[in-house]
């Protein structure tokens, strides 16, 4: 246990204390106490900055479960040091933006709220700087469950429930198929470590399991990374209370998928379906998010679909990027890498812009009451500081200089376009695809970007549609999205700031197989890079964006503009339907509840499968040889007893019934006698009598028969199951008398015969058997008699105060 | 002889089989009764119908029937004595409690 | 064969246990009519615990009487964990017996002992006879033990139901052991063993049939589809403790005689019947958690979850790669199972005797009513869909894990899928304790009674307990010597 592991578990220690503290101090809003430890974390991991940037990685293992080779152990590397960054920065900003954004009220369960979002802290830590795959997953499955408990804080909301629901059903899909992926590695590799499973690339990738190991995995990235069609989940996962939002479903958890893409990277990477589900879903996610949020009505939805092709984007660039890992490149290669690079860049803006523009949001929301923005308009002079926050956001989502939207957008650019140029996975005749639709979607993501400003901040105020007098958010609520918001303008300005500090780094986490020791890739983020085609099509996105923005009127008059909810929830919703119609169905096949049916079931498996034995071994045999013969006695005795059985469904007077059917077990003892059986025929004499008489007491209490009255088609299917039944179940003794007969074995009853007098010293050889050599069993068998009687005893027993009327 | 008793068990089963098929508490038990007895019947058949003597050690035959599949079907009958002791008695209760005898109207849940 | 010289210290824990039974039985007669004794049940439960010490002593050693009773590690993991459940039963039980007046507590507390002795029997016994007889006193004392609440018409429809469809599984049993017996001339596992290979070359459809007219019957027993249409109309009428004694017990000790018979009395003949529970766990698993989806009574859902959970405990029989690792998986499951079946009871049991109301709607706002009981019952519902850091994750994960080493993918691919169907039902239990209010005329917070809550911090306690440290057990079940 070192202070890593310490530092990973902290916010569950945390949480288990939030309660007794929400409780013991009830006044004071539960969020302060939570606001130091994402804090202290964050500059605990600044710490660490000098060391990985200097290419270093820290690494302590505690053994959890050695003979699975499951063991905790934190790596700190480039890749996982950005995020703890991320969750442990943007975390301190989040929960200070709750404390003012829920109100200490009486009814607001505020100690629920933070014991969750520590939950997931916790676990989101633990996804990214574990090393080891089970260990990974725990947390994943983890971070669903906080997402889930999140989303449906405000529970009294049936849209709440839907969207906790739906995203938990999608990412626990994900979560167990990567789970099923991760132990296809271990089948391969018989570790689960990454960095061993990287070690093993060679053996993977020629194993045949690499293909599914890889699908399954990329099923838990894309789940949760919300990446086309499983990101129907992200837009009802803004039911969550705002910081939520901006912390879980834009900065961190979302990006989980993009971390295990990035991790899994130097085993999968180099592959062409690697780069082509990647890059393929990736940017049809991209286009397809940011067309949707232009028909969102919600600022919060349209933040939510843009998140979506936000991150499709960065899915896009590693996918792109993957392709670095097939050409063993020399140092200072960038043609893929740059890929990779915007990749990384873009994940940290990404989380700036986005973070402001989440709480920007929720000041809205929560100063006016809405955020719709047909009711939403000229809050610029109402809100300067958020209007300004929000301005450097979207411009920088936008792709405008000077923000650092604009350098990571033109990478972006620059990536696609090298894409084009890789003479591998046939990008020759399908490459010119990335470009176009990447410049399309960029459009469609300014167009988005300018309505969200100036239909939100500019055009005509209208306080008769909100619920609120409108004013600037108090100075708490601000600080987030104004730190962030500063970021975007710094980072904007000197991305060198983080070229070598962070990026370089998490780029050697990715690409582990490009670096020689010692060697570094080469990072160097400038604005101007000449007029080159990145400059042109950006130009170009800005025209046609504003056209779009501008006709926006006649746009929107279309149908498909009209339709706010995705196609694709049809689906979702359907199956779920689908799923339990079906299982109805089974149901009411199945459960009917009547004894009749079940027993139905039972005998027609029964008669079914000694009909398909029997064809199928071709084991229909009758022996005529060795047989006893037939004494006309005998055959008086069974005729009767045919007969009689036959004559008992006829009848329908009990006493006659019981009295036919005691006929028969005293036939039965007559057998016995005859086939040398004497005890038993001793045993069935006073069993039968006992039943008799048991019978006749009973049927005393019961009502008369009555004939059946079943519908035909019933009859005639208890018909023909009790005659098949019949049928077969000779046919099978035939079959087996046939065949015992050529073969008979030498039974254990030779034994019994010989030593049933020196041994037990008795003469009545099943006596013997019974009482003696099995006596164990005869003893169990009177105690099974015993507990028949104990059961009939407690029903008939009366109270002592007699019938309860229970 | 073995045959026509085999034939004679398929007819006690099918019999069984239909009684237990129906809808009246009392006919099942009957059912549950007439299935036992056709088992035993089975049992003994199949371990062989003519070899030797009764298994009791004073007859001086030379050679016995069975005695091992006779203790089972002892077992075997008295084991289905207590069962249907048991299932009798709890009809009469069930008959107590529902006021009915006939098992299409013991569905419990299924239409709600 | 003989018996007269073995050594008969072995079935101590056997002889000890039914005399306190019977002690427990005379006790009640002596006391009288007078209806509330919980010194019974805490007399039970005393006798279980002493029963599992005497276990854990006497059994330690492999031996055998007669070829019939054996013990081995087996038998011991077995007994101890259908004792320890029988005491959570019990348990639970108290509070409920407390409840309800028309339950003669000292026949109730006796006859749960005999049927414990009966599962005793069934997962130590190596002869095809005492095995029947074993099981058939598990059956009766489950037969009595449905029908218990004789004023109550769904508990007699429950207890009528059972009788019936589990005598004719019993004669399905009898029937295929009459097969083995009439090929082999022998009741004795071991021997059987040696016989059926050749046997198997010769009379193909006699021994196919045998086999699997003792997997119906079985397969009855422990819920396993097409023989599951009991479960949920007898859960559902049973009294609810009883209803986690067959879910739990009964179960576990069946699995315990299909692992007996197959693993001992089939296992030189594996490939002729692994297929065939191959294709039982992926219809079980796939029908068990589809019909669970549209339960809309809370103790019909567990008969379904516990279908399903039975179908995952069939797949480690159907992908045997080594005996050892098959039967330290399927027992790891059976403890997890036990751990988190037996605590999700003792809270379904107290939530819906307190609300009067088994649909799935009487765990709405649990979470405001009962805050503890709420999140266990969370993480035991986490642990049975299979989602860490619980016993039920590590236990199905060793499972999966099975599967795709014995290259069965397909399976494995059911239970996935299948793992995620229930999760979406278990979370239909969680989204009505934590997104629902308590309904108007409930109490706002439900007091819980002493041994329902002793109950459920033990099967806490074990479910996250194992969940992260599953290496403790697994590493002393990969030292055991399972069969002797």
């Amino acid at each position: 246990m070192s202070l890593l592991h310490l530092v990973v578990l902290a916010p569950f220690l945390l949480a288990i204390l939030i309660p007794f503290l929400y409780k013991k101090f009830r006044h004071i809003h539960t969020g302060w106490f939570v606001l130091g430890l994402p804090l202290v974390l964050f500059i605990y991991f600044l710490t660490f900055l000098p060391e990985i940037s200097g290419g270093g990685a820290v690494q302590e293992t505690v053994p959890w479960i050695p003979s699975l080779g499951i063991d905790f152990t934190v790596f700190v590397d480039g890749l996982g040091l950005l995020f703890a960054l991320l969750i442990t920065g943007i975390g301190t900003l989040v929960v200070l933006y709750s404390i003012y954004y829920i109100a200490n009220k009486k009814d607001e369960p505020l100690n629920n709220f933070y014991v969750y979002l520590l939950m997931f802290m916790g676990a989101m830590l633990g996804v990214v700087l574990s090393d080891n795959l089970m260990v990974v997953y725990v947390f994943w499955e983890t971070t669903s469950l906080a997402s889930m408990l999140l989303i449906g804080y405000w529970f009294h909301k049936e849209r709440s429930r839907y969207g906790a629901q739906k995203s938990m059903l999608i990412t626990v899909f994900g979560g167990f198929s990567m789970l099923a992926g991760f132990t296809l590695l271990y089948v391969m590799t018989e570790t689960f470590s990454i960095r061993e499973i990287i070690a093993q690339t060679d053996v993977i990738a020629s194993h045949e399991l690499f293909l599914p190991a890889m699908l399954l995995i990329l099923l838990g990235a894309f789940t949760k990374s919300a990446q086309f069609p499983f990101h129907i989940w992200l837009p009802d996962a803004m039911e969550a209370p705002t910081p939520v939002s901006a912390y879980l479903h834009s900065a961190t958890m979302v990006k989980a998928g993009i971390y295990l893409v990035a991790r899994m990277t130097p085993v999968f990477g180099g592959e062409p379906q690697w780069f082509w589900l990647l890059s393929g879903f990736g940017i049809f996610t991209l286009l397809w998010g940011s067309v949707s949020a232009v028909r969102q009505k919600d600022l919060k939805a349209i933040l939510a679909f843009s998140t979506i092709s936000q991150l499709g984007m960065i899915m896009t660039l590693l996918g792109l990027g993957s392709a670095a890992v097939h050409f063993d490149l020399a140092n200072g290669e960038t043609l893929y890498t740059t890929a990779i690079l915007a990749a990384v860049f873009h994940l940290i803006n990404h989380a700036t812009f986005k973070g402001s523009l989440f709480m920007v949001v929720g000041i809205v929301d929560h100063e006016t009451g809405t955020r719709d923005i047909r009711n939403l308009g000229g809050l610029m002079t109402l809100m300067p500081i958020t209007a300004t926050a929000a301005l450097i956001g979207t411009f920088s989502m936008a792709g405008l200089p000077p923000f650092n939207g604009f350098l990571s957008k033109e990478m972006f650019f620059t990536g696609v376009l090298n894409a084009t140029t890789l003479d591998l996975f046939n990008m020759q005749t399908w490459g010119l695809i990335f470009p176009v639709i990447a410049w399309i979607a960029s459009i469609f993501t300014f167009a988005y970007c300018m309505i969200m400003f100036f239909k939100t901040f500019t055009g005509k105020h209208q306080p008769e549609k909100l619920k609120k007098q409108a004013h600037e958010a108090p100075m708490g609520m601000l600080i987030g999205p104004v730190i962030l918001a500063s970021l975007v303008v710094v980072f904007g300005l000197f991305p060198n700031v983080l070229s070598y500090s962070i990026i370089e780094p998490v780029m050697r986490s990715i690409l582990p197989s490009l670096v020689s020791d010692g060697g570094e890739f080469y990072v160097n983020i400038y604005h101007w890079h000449g007029p080159n085609t990145e400059l042109m099509m950006t130009i170009g996105v800005v025209i046609f964006g504003s056209l779009v923005y501008l006709n926006l009127k006649r746009w929107q008059e279309a149908a498909f503009f009209l339709k706010e909810r995705d196609p694709l929830n049809w689906l979702y919703d359907n199956s779920l339907v689908w799923l339990i119609d079906g299982a109805t169905w089974v149901n009411d096949l199945q459960l009917t509840g009547r004894l009749r049916d079940y027993m139905a079931y039972m005998f027609v498996f029964f008669a079914g499968f000694m009909a398909w034995g029997l064809f199928y071994f071709d084991a229909i045999a009758i022996d005529l040889e060795n047989t006893a013969p037939i004494s006309t006695y005998i055959f008086v005795l069974v005729a009767v007893l045919i007969l009689a059985t036959i004559s008992i469904p006829f009848i329908n007077h009990r006493i006659t019934a019981i009295i036919v059917v005691g006929v028969i077990g005293f036939l039965l003892a007559l057998l016995f006698v005859v086939f040398r059986a004497p005890d038993l025929a001793l045993t069935q004499l006073l069993v039968e009598t006992v039943m008799v008489v048991m019978f006749l007491l009973v049927f005393y209490h019961l009502p008369e028969l009555k004939k059946e009255s079943f519908k035909p088609t019933m009859k005639i299917s208890n018909l023909a199951i009790s005659i098949a039944v019949g049928v077969f179940a000779s046919l099978t003794a035939l079959s087996a008398h046939a065949f015992s007969y050529e073969n008979p074995v030498d039974a254990i009853s030779n034994y019994f015969i010989e030593n049933a007098y020196t041994l037990a010293g008795g003469n009545n050889m099943v006596n013997v058997i019974l009482v003696d050599f099995r006596g164990l069993d005869t003893l169990l068998e009177v105690l099974v008699l015993a507990i028949a009687a104990l059961g009939i005893v407690v029903l008939v027993k009366y109270t002592a105060k007699g019938r309860e009327n229970l | 002889m073995e045959i026509i008793m085999i034939i004679a068990v398929g007819v006690i089963f099918s019999v069984a089989t239909y009684m237990l098929l129906t809808k009246s508490l009392l006919r099942v038990i009957l059912g549950v009764m007439l299935l036992s007895h056709g088992a035993h019947l089975l049992f003994l058949t199949m371990s062989g119908l003519k070899q030797g003597a009764p298994p009791l050690l004073g007859e001086e035959a030379a050679s016995y029937s069975d005695p091992l599949p006779q203790a089972l079907i002892l077992t075997a009958i008295v084991i289905s004595f207590g069962v249907t002791a048991f299932l009798l008695v709890l009809a009469y209760r069930t008959y107590k409690v529902h006021q009915t005898d006939d098992l299409e109207k013991l569905r419990g849940t299924a239409d709600e | 064969m003989s018996a007269y010289n073995a050594n008969w210290s072995l079935m101590t824990p056997e002889i000890v246990l039914m005399i306190l039974a019977l002690v427990i039985f005379t006790l009640d007669f002596m006391t009288g009519m007078s209806r509330n004794k919980p010194f019974l049940g805490r007399l039970s439960i005393l006798s279980l615990l002493a029963t599992t010490v005497l276990v854990a002593v006497f059994n330690r050693e492999t031996g055998q009487i007669g070829d019939m009773f054996v013990v081995d590690g087996f038998a011991m993991v077995l007994k101890i964990v259908i004792l320890l459940g029988v005491a959570g039963v019990i348990a639970i039980s108290m509070y409920y017996v407390d409840r309800h007046r028309d339950v003669y507590q000292g026949e109730y507390y006796s006859l749960l002992l005999f049927a414990t002795l009966g599962a005793m029997l069934m997962v130590s016994s190596a002869d095809l006879i005492t095995l029947f007889v074993g099981l058939e006193l598990l059956s009766i004392s489950a037969y009595c033990l449905a029908g218990f609440k004789k004023y109550n018409g769904k508990s007699t429809e429950a207890a009528i139901k059972y009788v019936v469809l589990g005598g004719t599984a019993s004669a399905f049993i009898l029937y295929g052991m009459s097969f083995v017996y009439g090929l082999t001339g022998t009741t004795s596992l071991v021997d059987i063993n040696e016989a059926v290979p050749t046997l198997f070359a010769d009379y193909p459809y006699i021994m196919t049939m045998a086999i699997m007219f003792m997997i119906a019957g079985f397969g009855f027993k422990i819920s396993v589809v097409p023989f599951h249409m009991w479960a949920p109309d007898v859960y559902e009428g049973a009294p609810t403790p009883v209803t986690s004694f067959l879910s739990v017990v009964s179960k576990i000790a069946g699995f315990g005689i299909v692992l007996r018979v197959f693993f001992v009395g089939f296992e030189s003949v594996y490939d002729e019947w692994a297929f065939i529970f191959a294709l039982l766990a992926a219809i079980t698993m796939i029908v068990g958690n589809m019909i669970a989806i549209v339960q809309r009574k809370v103790k019909r859902l567990m008969a379904f979850s516990g279908v399903a959970q039975a179908g995952y405990l069939l797949v480690p029989v159907a992908t045997m790669v080594s005996l050892d690792m098959t039967m330290s998986m399927i027992t790891f499951y059976a403890v997890a199972y036990l751990l988190m079946t037996l605590g999700a009871f003792a809270i379904i049991t107290l939530v819906t005797e307190d609300t009067e109301d088994d649909a799935l709607t009487s765990f709405s706002g649990l979470y405001q009513r009962a805050p503890y009981l709420a999140i266990a019952m969370t993480i035991f519902l986490l642990s049975l869909a299979g989602l860490p850091i619980t016993a039920g994750f590590f236990g199905k994960f060793y499972i999966f894990v099975g599967a795709i080493q014995a290259e069965m993918l397909w399976l494995a691919v059911i239970m996935i899928f299948t793992s995620i169907v229930s999760f979406f039902y278990y979370f239909g239990i969680m989204k009505q304790m934590f997104m629902r209010d308590p309904k108007p005329n409930d109490d706002q917070t439900l007091s819980v009674p002493k041994p329902v809550s002793a109950v459920v911090t033990i099967s806490l306690v074990g479910t996250i307990g194992f969940g992260l440290l599953a290496n403790v057990l697994t590493n002393y079940f990969n030292n055991l010597q399972w069969f002797f």
